[in-house]
């Protein structure tokens, strides 16, 4: 592989992870909206089922929110290789 | 029913459906991550620079918790799903594929893009060349949910049926879909019951936090 298509493959990996930031930030609105839906509508219910949603719910937004830090590091690190390529 | 329990049924009615769609959602975004972390290795074949490795590592790792993300959604669903059904018998959201049968990965790709005002849509002009069907998506939520497994005979075998979901062979899963949900959703919920099932037998499973 050339240099420069080192540098291709690299843009688009960096493209394709910008995608999925795009989508991760769109969610994280999504998410936070919908927990407040499902913490509103579950009132204080003890229920087995809800604790679990909520649960669940409340953690795929903290897990969002990591992998959103990982994948912008990858694309800082993957920026700079680019630049040292240059 | 009382109107109380019509109302809130009515409500974690859209709940489900809300986390549903954030759920096919974050499978688009975990296809994203897999394919950067492909073409970042790629590119990086020879080299041993710590930057491109640094690139490839936290992608990786950005991949795997954003595929959790979708199999968590996929769990929360269930469980409202579970609680409508155990307070409001028969109210759960009809979580059907329109037309009766569970649509292909391919329409779904298609109906999506023509929707699709956000970062999903560029998932899916992305993705939509190879993505022929939910294989690859069930793969990346198999992997998520069952991240220890290392091709081992038993739980490959588990997942081979899931990657068939769209087939016929399901009628009470398809009786249990939504509109909406798109058959990405039906990987997830499957692959989620067969991960509350480990988690039975497993209670450290989701007590791991971010390294």
């Amino acid at each position: 592989m050339s240099v420069d298509q080192v540098k291709a493959t690299i843009r688009e990996g960096i493209n394709a992870a910008e995608a999925a930031i795009t989508i991760l930030e769109q969610l994280r609105g999504d998410i936070a909206g919908t927990l407040d839906l499902a913490r509103y509508t579950a009132h204080d219910s003890r229920h087995t089922h809800v604790v679990t949603g909520l649960a669940r719910l409340a953690e795929a937004r903290r897990e969002l929110d990591t992998a959103r830090r990982r994948l912008t590091g990858g694309i800082d690190a993957a920026r700079d290789y680019l630049k040292i390529l240059e | 029913m009382s109107a109380s329990i019509a109302d809130v049924a009515t409500q974690f009615r859209d709940v489900i459906e809300r986390i549903d769609r954030a759920a096919v959602a974050a499978l688009g975004a975990s296809t994203d991550t897999e394919q950067a972390g492909g073409l970042y290795n790629d590119a990086a074949v020879g080299s041993s620079h710590p930057r491109i490795r640094a690139a490839i590592t936290n992608t990786r790792e950005g991949s795997a918790k954003t595929a959790k993300v979708a199999r968590l959604l996929a769990e929360s669903a269930n469980a409202f799903t579970d609680y409508l059904n155990a307070i409001a018998p028969g109210t759960a959201p009809a979580r059907q594929v329109s037309g009766g049968s569970v649509r292909t990965g391919a329409q779904i790709v298609e109906d999506s893009a023509t929707k699709s005002r956000t970062g999903f849509g560029r998932f899916v002009q992305a993705t939509s060349a190879r993505v022929d069907d939910l294989s690859e998506i069930a793969r990346n939520v198999a992997k998520a949910i069952d991240p220890d497994r290392g091709g081992s005979g038993t739980a490959a075998a588990r997942t081979v049926p899931v990657a068939a979901l769209p087939s016929t062979d399901v009628p009470d899963a398809a009786a249990n879909l939504v509109v909406i949900a798109i058959a990405g959703a039906v990987v997830a919920k499957k692959l989620a019951e067969l991960a509350r099932r480990r988690h039975d037998n497993r209670d450290d499973q989701y007590s791991e936090g971010d390294r």
